[in-house]
């Protein structure tokens, strides 16, 4: 009794010039997961960062300089709240300005406890007072020009612009991010190479049959895609290989970031559509080494009859 | 003993599109058409040489020669493995040159070829390598099946079907071959050497398939060396020698493929 008949599409015998290729893709998948997990999650921080700090200024208010050095007595508190509520008063009025708040001086003494310790919860330890603005549109306001009237309206009071210091944090976060980007682009044309370089070693291989299927009427197209197919067919296996050992390493990651309870760190980690685009890697990486396989033979077979 | 006729006259009239194409006495569109064909491998010289004759549809002929003296390159330029390096040769009206080659694939599918080395695909059942030119046509898998089955079965290969050709002998193989080039009717059957691995009795039998599908129109040209065969169906010859081409009458009446072996 004959066995039953299964249809093998594919006239390609064999080859170990593609026997490298999902090795390869294995460790392609695998870098450009933890590249692309990276790059996503200095991205949502930095994008965290920027809209929660870009629309705000902190005033800061010393006790006026007669008092320095020494314990706020009731006399020198009260003086350095005449200077708060004034300049309070004067950034309430300029334009831009959305929302001014005192910070009250628990919530400071809170702040600053854990570095402190609990002498800083004495009544007379010197404390500067803050003030929370809230302006529209950073830019829309003159910073320079604010800094100098709110001098001139509270002496002790001085601006502290987080965009300074911001620019300079996100400066290195686009770096990182372009970093990791680069890595990702350099993992894709690297595996494109690896891709043409199988698919001309399997053309050469496998010229008898080419031919063959040329002179019983198959298309150049017919045979790139015979080989995308099988392209596609190594480059996946090893894709979800290296999908199933990237993948577990990001989530470690991803709970250890959030286990740390620092804010800047755990909240930008990776949302739900991070996740999609970490999990659809290895099929993305195969079908781009199909397409590059289909291109591959497509233009090879263009000179041969 | 045969005689060398003169060429055969060809009649040029203008086609569409302006084309210069070959017409046969009966008005139909020839099949082949050599014209002045020269060709060379690389720099070596010419293999043959001012070819000129034309295959009208529904005919059959045996093509001759000594070994060497250009059969199976003649028949690589009518299965457009080939383009002529010199002159002008046209398949089913079509220009054999590089720049045509996007109009090949098509004109291949009316062409079947029985190879002299076989060329099966090794890791290929028998019944893979015959349904290799329906897959390219897009064919169902199930008429597949059954064509391809209904074919081996005639060719003698029913209990071959799922043999890889390591595995067969030679006949075997040819068998196959045959069987790959006859599958999708073909209206061009070119072939080298059809009957050169197996006993009388089988090249015969396979050579009544052959005259069987030129009865229902396909255009038939055998290469072979088996005078035997060639006085028994008595179709005419094209006889290389020289690298020229010399059209060889029938050498007796046409057999009609049916008389007993």
């Amino acid at each position: 009794m004959s066995k039953k008949y299964k249809p093998r599409k594919l006239p390609f015998a064999y080859d170990t010039s593609s026997l490298f290729l999902p090795w390869i893709m294995m460790l392609m998948v695998f870098l450009a997961t933890l590249s692309l997990a990276g790059a996503l999650a200095v991205q949502n921080m930095t994008a965290k960062w920027s809209s929660s700090m870009t629309g705000s200024l902190t005033v800061q208010v010393l006790p006026p300089k007669e008092f320095a050095g020494a314990d706020m007595t009731e006399r020198a508190k009260s003086a350095t709240m005449v200077e708060v509520n004034k300049a309070a008063d004067f950034l309430k009025d300029v334009d831009g300005v959305k929302q001014v708040k005192i910070v009250p001086l628990a919530d400071l003494q809170e702040l600053l406890k854990p570095w402190l310790g609990e002498a800083i919860m004495d009544e007379g330890f010197p404390l500067p007072r803050l003030i929370d603005v809230t302006v529209d549109d950073g830019d829309n306001v003159d910073l320079n020009k604010l800094k100098e009237e709110l001098v001139k309206v509270a002496p002790n009071a001085s601006l502290d612009v987080h965009r300074v210091w911001l620019a300079k944090l996100m400066n290195l976060t686009t770096t990182l991010n372009l970093t990791a980007l680069g890595i990702l682009g350099l993992v894709l044309l690297t595996t494109s190479f690896a891709v043409i370089y199988a698919t001309v070693t399997s053309l050469a291989v496998h010229r008898p049959a080419i031919e063959l299927l040329h002179l019983i009427g198959a298309r150049d197209g017919y045979i790139a895609s015979l080989f995308a197919q099988r392209t596609m067919t190594f480059s996946f296996g090893g894709a979800i290989i290296g999908a199933v050992i990237s993948v577990p390493i990001v989530i470690v990651t991803a709970f250890l970031a959030k286990s740390l309870e620092v804010g800047m760190i755990a909240d930008g980690w990776l949302g739900g559509w991070d996740w999609f685009y970490v999990l659809v890697v290895p099929f993305i990486a195969a079908l781009v080494s199909g397409i590059t396989a289909y291109v591959t033979v497509a233009f090879k077979l263009r000179r041969t009859l | 003993m045969i005689k060398i006729l003169p060429r055969q006259d060809i009649k040029f009239v203008l086609g569409f599109k302006g084309e210069e194409v070959l017409e046969n006495s009966s008005g139909m569109m020839n099949v082949v058409e050599f014209k002045n064909v020269g060709l060379r491998y690389g720099n070596g010289p010419e293999v043959l040489e001012d070819i000129t004759f034309s295959l009208a549809p529904g005919s059959f002929y045996f093509l001759t020669g000594e070994s060497g003296a250009g059969k199976s390159s003649l028949i690589n330029l009518m299965s457009l493995s080939l383009c002529p390096t010199k002159g002008n040769l046209k398949v089913f009206g079509t220009d054999v040159i590089s720049k045509n080659r996007k109009k090949f694939p098509e004109i291949r599918r009316n062409i079947g070829v029985v190879f002299q080395e076989f060329r099966l695909l090794d890791h290929l059942s028998a019944r893979e390598n015959v349904a290799l030119p329906l897959r390219v046509l897009g064919i169902k898998e199930v008429e597949i099946k059954r064509h391809v089955r209904e074919l081996l079965n005639w060719v003698g290969l029913s209990d071959h079907i799922d043999a890889k050709p390591p595995t067969l002998a030679g006949g075997q193989k040819q068998r196959v071959a045959i069987a790959r080039a006859l599958i999708n009717r073909p209206k061009l059957l070119l072939a080298d050497e059809p009957t050169g691995n197996v006993d009388d009795k089988m090249a015969m039998r396979q050579l009544r398939l052959f005259v069987e599908l030129n009865k229902i129109g396909t255009t038939v040209v055998i290469a072979t060396h088996n005078e035997k065969l060639i006085e028994r169906l008595g179709y005419p010859r094209l006889h290389l020698a020289d690298r020229h081409l010399h059209l060889l009458p029938a050498a007796r009446p046409i057999m009609t493929g049916r008389e007993p072996i």
